[in-house]
């Protein structure tokens, strides 16, 4: 048996055997995998698309009102219904800036997104009556098929295999994806667009794609996410939400498969750790400059590039691709 | 009488004060081989950039099988079956030599054809292997050489069923010795593939060798337009090329 898949074996069993050993480390991993499907998702449009956005939170904030606004005000708690609804309400909200996303670049592209995801959070504050405004929303009432949850527990304990199988989904479906002419389509036109207009493809179709994809699975997660905390407020669509988006995509490693999920998980434990120690609240964003910075400086491809390195030095065999 | 493939008139095109394109009239018949040859800043680059519709004339019309191409972006022309090389390659940098043409394959006429990348793998290798680059397969670009860049930039238009080729200065920082191999093999291949090329070559031994006609340009003119052999009798042919 290859080592990557032993690998994968151990930590999935790790992963599922977590809830029942760790109520705090459950707590870390259950964010950690809804913010793995964010990253991954933002890895799309960034590693992938090389769309780099201060908008994400836009999306998140799509998936996470459309579970809280429809269980407002049309008590609705079924998320067989409401996950999928929140993926297509991001495609919805994504759609009108995709073609402009899909045709600027670099900062231009970061500071479009930046302004466009900003008029949802203002929609918000706005709308006070419709979105709870500054209040947010609190959700109650969740079901699966029909089966209302008990307790907040019982909740939580789905949240959490619900975020690690869709995890595990979106990573077996992103790496199909790169397997196909679509896939790699996205790869050329962040490479070379101009050499795919004289191959006769528009690069921006690809780019578009890939970023209603991005979209969709920033929604799921930001659905999840409002599932989970049983709460959605207008904090998700500011834009320091987009930029721990790409934060964790940059700490992990742009453009590699697994690590959006670390750059995940590190965020996740960083919150955890921020929440639950008195006085450390206010060094949060401090914090998270400090480690962008050692980050951007010490390994700058990531750190799924050095922990490959790493594993590589001790193997004592040269590298091959890993992602 | 063959069909003019593709037939230019009376082109002409400025940047700034200068004179890229003047008057510029010509035309090639289906299958073809033309060479263009003059010195730097002579309009070789400007006339092919036209022509795959990157650039816009300022006055005249280019004629593709029969159809104006004034309204033709450089998308729809490569979807026509324009296709061309570039003087610096233009390369996916992230895929592999293999994908590259892959892709380049799976786009024929700007459609993608094939849902899976390793469907492709064979045809691909093929092509390289044609090129003499089936030991590059599973290299990057940036791994590669400008030589081997350029050859695999090559690869990818003729896989792409070109029914006009333009390639760049194709064996530009190709070595002396390989160079020829190169020329061979895209003579070769375009005469099987019934493929009108038009290519820009510095090496006039190339010239003298492969083409059918040539075109010698000289600040933004065409001052000669026929075969080579006729080439050295015109003085002012000697003059620009310094034979």
């Amino acid at each position: 048996m290859r080592p990557a898949l032993v690998l994968a074996a151990v930590m999935l069993a790790v992963a599922v055997s977590v809830p029942f050993v760790s109520q705090t480390a459950m707590l870390i991993a259950l964010f950690g995998f809804i913010f793995s499907i964010t990253a991954i998702g933002y890895n799309i449009a960034y590693g992938y698309g090389g769309m780099i956005s201060l908008g994400h939170a836009a999306f998140f904030g799509a998936g996470a009102y459309t579970v809280g606004l429809m269980n407002r005000h049309l008590g609705m708690g079924e998320l067989a219904v409401l996950l999928p609804l929140s993926m297509a309400a991001a495609v919805l909200v994504a759609l009108p800036i995709a073609p402009i996303a899909a045709r600027l670049s670099g900062l231009q592209l970061a500071t479009a997104l930046l302004a466009y995801s900003m008029l949802y959070y203002s929609l918000v504050l706005k709308l006070g009556p419709i979105t709870g405004g500054s209040d947010g929303i609190s959700i109650s009432g969740l079901a699966v098929l029909g089966y209302e949850f008990p307790d907040r527990q019982a909740l939580g304990l789905f949240i959490y295999f619900a975020s690690l199988a869709l995890t595990v989904l979106a990573l077996l479906l992103v790496k199909r994806f790169l397997g196909t002419v679509g896939g790699r389509l996205v790869l050329a036109a962040r490479d070379n667009p101009l050499r795919l207009e004289f191959l006769g493809y528009v690069p921006a179709r690809a780019k578009m794609a890939a970023f209603l994809i991005s979209a969709a699975m920033c929604g799921l997660s930001g659905a999840l996410y409002a599932s989970a905390l049983q709460f959605v407020n207008a904090d998700l669509l500011y834009w320091t939400m987009s930029g721990e988006i790409l934060f964790m995509v940059i700490f992990g490693g742009v453009g590699t498969l697994l690590g959006p999920i670390l750059g995940a998980f590190v965020l996740s434990g960083l919150r955890f750790y921020i929440a639950t120690t008195p006085d450390v609240g206010i060094y949060w964003q401090l914090a998270l400059g400090v480690i962008i910075a050692a980050t951007i400086y010490s390994a700058p491809r990531g750190l799924i590039h050095s922990i490959y390195r790493a594993a590589t030095l001790i193997r004592g065999s040269k590298g091959g691709g890993h992602d | 009488m063959t069909e003019a493939v593709i037939r230019v008139e009376g082109l002409s095109k400025r940047f700034g004060g200068i004179t890229a394109l003047n008057n510029v009239t010509l035309d090639m018949k289906r299958g073809e081989v033309a060479f263009i040859v003059g010195p730097n800043g002579s309009g070789k680059t400007t006339l092919v950039n036209v022509i795959s519709r990157y650039v816009r004339e300022d006055a005249g019309d280019v004629i593709f099988e029969g159809r104006s191409l004034k309204r033709v972006n450089h998308v729809r022309a490569a979807q026509m079956g324009i296709l061309r090389s570039f003087q610096h390659p233009q390369l996916f940098h992230g895929l592999t030599a293999l994908e590259n043409v892959a892709l380049s394959l799976a786009l024929r006429n700007g459609t993608p054809r094939a849902s899976r990348i390793d469907s492709l793998r064979d045809k691909a290798q093929e092509a390289l292997e044609t090129f003499q680059m089936g030991h590059l397969a599973d290299k990057r670009p940036p791994e590669m050489s400008h030589g081997e860049r350029k050859i695999l930039d090559i690869v990818m238009a003729f896989v792409g069923r070109p029914r006009l080729l333009m390639l760049d200065e194709p064996t530009s920082g190709v070595s002396t010795a390989d160079k020829w191999g190169i020329m061979d093999i895209v003579i070769r291949n375009a005469k099987k593939e019934g493929i009108t090329l038009l290519v820009i070559e510095h090496d006039l031994d190339l010239v003298f060798e492969y083409a059918e006609n040539v075109i010698v340009m000289f600040q933004g003119s065409v001052v000669y337009w026929g075969p080579p052999r006729n080439m050295a009798n015109s003085e002012r042919v000697r003059e620009v090329l310094g034979i």
